[in-house]
């Protein structure tokens, strides 16, 4: 990024605060005058100047064809506004979603946009207010066209984040103007802690239970082979079976559920929440994988063993948001 | 996005090599030889780079041709003096930058370095072609311009359409700034192109000095006679037009010079004839004129006798002796200046000064024995000064002829020419004439300026070329003062009437470079000289002054108010358009027949509070308004179910029903 973009620069807060005043968080908007900003750019200034150096020499060689390259170079300048601006005006952006991550990760944000015009729009940039060097992401659309565009940003810690402002930006065709919105969303994501692979205490492979109890289906071991039913799974299907004309057959396994993992907050011996979080993060993957049955007990909130992806996700879900439910914004 | 780290497409590189040559193509032709030939090789070195052949090159390789070039420079300008070689300059340092040019920041010094290299082009060159090469150059600059900020290759013909249009956009803007924005003159003295423009005659003149000239067919100068307040618009008679230029006082023998110091006594910027010149008119003629003088790089400028006005914005005009109207500085470019001239005039009738008469009257020893022996036994005779003047003439009418191709004169040429040759052109019978009168007592000088001129009815001025280029002699004569005697007009009077191809032999007419005088090609010549000629008074002259006029014209005054509300209304209507075009032009292009209809119903919709939701269909969305609002249920889901017949059975002659359906909504 230059470091003409320095958003930590006391004018650049007065223009966010001017921003916020006018301007309303939605999941989706069309650019148009009222959230478009443009203004010279270094290059353009740097045009400026070069015009006034060839408005002297033309008028001190008294030379109207130099005086009428200087004008012409001037009206450059000023029409180039209106093709920078027109480049951005009209597109219409829409917030389509993000997945879930991991603190320290990269988050990528999806947006649906969409050029309704007869014409290209080129050399689009777009960024997040905080993001780090390099994320950011280059588009152009077509005449008529829309694409998804993925905008990427790191998220250092876990917790519901709202990503604070987008910016898109272009500088086409000449460079010379720097046309740019600040768009804020209604918009969040639910970062996982860090996994941290840390021992569990002993104590948490409680509830052991006998073999044999507790038959669930699902699992390792072959027990049975059923007529297939719509909905069962692809991989399940006897396809041995089917080749010796005997119908679609499902073929049933189920494991003997060894114990029920209770993975309890209030007993690990780390003093520090964060890492704590990790850890049972880290252990709530591990679990998921070897298809253990795993139940979380936080301060206030206690969710049953299970498995499978939901079960995951509530899990990660309830590390993730663990002491901060409401979003906030992603500052560093 | 930082300019620094950003590198460049290799389309774009190839775009602003071309931009860069078609930019000093021009420029190379004042340039020294070794200067195409660097910049050849500078681009063979760098489409092996491009090719991935050759390496970039390392920083001791590019020092060290930056100092050959830096030597190369000093050799091929020692005394530097002028602008070329600050050209020269600018240009081997763009052209080297090229070899390490990878970069965007790279590419953008290449494209403003071309800006000035078009700007450089101007000093050299004025003309219409040049200004409409140069705008080509614009556009390759900025299509080169345009391929290093598009974040993918674009196409050829899309990269060329939008730089045309960025072009195109800027040149109406443009001619209105041109107009109205205020000119200056110069902030300071700048060093001048020293090629730019060097025909015409130097200070002196010597046999064969003006018939070279005359192959020249390049126009010398453009004069347009302005009409008085009442209208009336005096034009000079053939014989009249005599454009002084130079008074030849002082001869050697073989040459005749201006024999005075540059710098006159009185002071600059009188455009005014001293008072104390000694001039009477003798009727309220006058010839009221401007001219337009090509680049001569000298400093004397051309006008009718008796000046008694010179008056110019872009020359610093002033009189030396004689009438003899002057530039301060020589004349480098196309300037414009304008007379009053009081064509019926005696000048010192009373009496010569002892001064101006003893250097009027001197003669080298040892020269032209035959020719003073001749006016000394005319003297003898007893003939006064009228009678000898005209036995001169006389004599030149009878036996002698006007020819572009006079024999080759020895030490007393004017002998060999009077007593042997009898054959030559103005400056021989201008020279021998005054030595005549001089041998016989009567003050004489010789005079060259240009005589004659084209009319070009098309834009109502007289163009003077080269070829006009003549000499002739002013002599003294006690009663009536300097009085011009033209001897050629004697020897071939059709020469001041009609031309000077009129005046010479058939076999001769080929030799004179007047332009097709009188074929259908002469009208074409005088089309093309008359777009030249409104080029030069509009564009490349069109100063304070004729800004004013031109304002004056159209606003009906000069006011300031008048003038920024002119500027402001034009380029923002203009503007506006670009914008219009620009922001709304096929914005909805895309959409269907239907779809555009169903905009409607949708737009008559929001502006009571219902918008679509995100997915909803148009039946779903009819639906929901209508449970707020059930008495639209009957029109909306009409409206709704006839779209659908549209879309999925493909009914497209359905739309104008839905259209009016539609437009006759009443939705209260």
């Amino acid at each position: 990024m230059n470091k003409f973009l320095n958003y930590k620069a006391p004018w650049q807060k007065f223009f966010f605060r001017w921003l916020d005043k006018r301007s309303k968080v939605d999941s989706a908007y069309q650019l148009a005058s009222k959230n478009l900003y443009i203004f010279p750019s270094a290059l353009g200034f740097a045009f400026l100047v070069m015009i006034v150096v060839l408005w002297l020499l033309g008028t001190n060689y008294q030379n109207n064809l130099i005086l009428a390259l200087s004008y012409l170079l001037i009206s450059l300048f000023v029409v180039s506004i209106l093709h920078t601006y027109a480049n951005l005006a009209g597109i219409e952006i829409q917030f389509k979603g993000v997945p879930h991550v991991f603190a320290g990760e990269v988050s990528q944000w999806g947006f649906a946009i969409k050029n309704e015009h007869a014409k290209s729009r080129e050399n689009i940039f777009a960024r997040w207010q905080f993001a780090e060097e390099g994320e950011d992401v280059h588009f152009a659309l077509d005449a008529s066209s829309d694409i998804t565009v993925n905008v990427p940003l790191t998220v250092p810690r876990r917790g519901v984040f709202q990503p604070g402002r987008l910016m898109l930006e272009s500088r086409y065709p000449l460079g010379l103007l720097r046309c740019w919105t600040w768009l804020k969303w209604n918009a969040h994501v639910v970062v996982y802690p860090q996994p941290l692979a840390k021992p569990l205490p002993r104590a948490f492979a409680v509830d052991e239970l006998s073999d044999g109890d507790h038959p669930v289906s699902g699992g390792d071991d072959f027990s049975a082979l059923n007529n297939y039913k719509p909905g069962d799974s692809l991989k399940h299907i006897a396809w041995k079976s089917f080749a010796k004309d005997q119908g679609l057959m499902t073929k049933e396994f189920s494991q003997n559920l060894s114990r029920e993992i209770w993975m309890d907050f209030s007993q690990m011996k780390q003093s520090d929440t964060e890492e704590r979080l990790s850890i049972l993060c880290h252990w709530a993957l591990a679990f998921h994988l070897q298809n253990e049955n795993y139940g979380l007990m936080l301060p206030g909130t206690i969710i049953e063993p299970g498995c499978g992806d939901n079960h995951r996700a509530e899990v990660l879900n309830a590390l993730a948001v663990f002491g901060c439910e409401m979003p906030v914004d992603l500052r560093r | 996005m930082s300019l620094q780290s950003a590198s460049v497409a290799r389309h774009a590189l190839v775009w602003s090599f071309v931009a860069q040559g078609v930019c000093i193509l021009p420029l190379l032709y004042f340039m020294p030889y070794w200067m195409p030939l660097m910049w050849l090789g500078v681009m063979l070195w760098r489409i092996q780079i491009y090719r991935g052949a050759w390496p970039f090159p390392v920083t001791k390789i590019k020092l060290s041709l930056a100092g050959v070039c830096v030597v190369a420079l000093l050799a091929s300008y020692p005394g530097i003096k002028g602008v070329e070689p600050l050209i020269a300059f600018l240009i081997v340092s763009i052209v080297l930058k090229v070899v390490e040019m990878r970069r965007r920041a790279d590419v953008l010094l290449v494209i403003f370095t071309g800006f000035f290299a078009v700007a450089a082009q101007f000093l050299f060159f004025q003309g219409m072609l040049i200004a409409i090469y140069s705008i080509f150059c614009c556009l390759v600059l900025l299509t080169a311009w345009i391929a290093i900020y598009g974040s993918r290759i674009l196409p050829f013909k899309q990269l060329l359409i939008a730089s045309s249009k960025a072009l195109a956009h800027s040149l109406p803007v443009m001619v209105v700034l041109f107009i109205v924005l205020p000119r200056f003159g110069s902030f300071w003295q700048v060093p001048l192109a020293n090629e730019a423009g060097s025909t015409g005659f130097s200070d002196s003149m010597g046999p064969g000095t003006l018939s070279e000239l005359t192959k020249s067919s390049s126009p010398a100068f453009r004069v347009n006679f302005i009409a008085d307040e009442n209208g009336n618009r005096i034009l000079p008679q053939p014989k009249e037009r005599y454009w002084r230029g130079l008074v030849l006082d002082d001869f050697d023998g073989r040459q005749w010079r201006y024999g005075r110091t540059w710098m006159m006594q009185h002071g600059y910027n009188s455009n005014a004839v001293p008072v104390n010149w000694e001039v009477e008119t003798r009727s309220d003629r006058r010839f009221e004129y401007e001219v337009l003088i090509e680049p001569h790089n000298q400093r004397w400028l051309f006008t009718l006798m008796a000046p008694e006005r010179v008056a110019s914005t872009s020359l610093k005009t002033q009189f030396a002796g004689d009438f003899l109207a002057f530039s301060r500085y020589p004349v480098t470019s196309r300037a414009k200046y304008s007379v009053i001239s009081a064509p019926d005039y005696t000048i010192a009738s009373e009496q010569l000064g002892m001064h101006d008469r003893s250097r009027n009257l001197r003669l080298p020893e040892d020269y032209n024995p035959l020719t003073v022996a001749l006016a000394e036994s005319w003297v003898e005779e007893g003939l006064l000064e009228n009678d000898i003047i005209e036995r001169a003439l006389q004599m030149f009418q009878s036996s002698f002829y006007y020819t572009l191709r006079p024999p080759v004169l020895g030490r007393h040429s004017s002998d060999e020419f009077l007593f042997e040759s009898k054959r030559g052109f103005c400056e021989h019978f201008a020279s021998s004439f005054t030595i005549l009168m001089r041998a016989a007592g009567i003050p004489a000088r010789v005079v060259v300026g240009y005589q004659g001129g084209e009319y070009n009815p098309l834009e109502d001025y007289f163009l003077i070329r080269q070829s006009d280029a003549h000499a002739w002699a002013e002599v003294w004569l006690t009663g009536q003062g300097w009085t011009r005697v033209d001897p050629t007009a004697a020897v071939a009077p059709s020469r001041i009437e009609d031309g000077l191809s009129a005046s010479l032999e058939e076999e001769e007419q080929s030799m004179v470079s007047s332009g097709f005088r009188g074929s259908w090609m002469s009208k074409v010549q005088m089309r093309i000289d008359a777009l030249s000629f409104s080029w030069h008074r509009w564009v490349l002259g069109y100063d304070a002054e004729r800004q004013k006029q031109l304002l004056k014209g159209m606003l009906g005054g000069t006011e300031f108010w008048r003038i920024a509300l002119f500027a402001l209304l034009s380029t923002g209507g203009m503007l506006f358009v670009i914008f219009l075009w620009l922001v709304l032009r096929n914005k909805r292009a895309h959409l269907s027949a239907e779809a555009r209809v169903y905009r409607v119903l949708l737009g008559k919709l929001a502006k009571r509070g219902f918008k679509p939701a995100q997915g909803e269909t148009p039946l779903q969305f009819a639906e929901r308004v209508a449970q707020a609002k059930p008495q639209w249920k009957s029109q909306l889901v009409l409206a709704v179910k006839l779209l659908n017949v549209i879309l999925y059975q493909g009914r497209t002659d359905e739309i104008p029903r839905l259209r009016r359906l539609i437009g006759q909504m009443s939705l209260d």
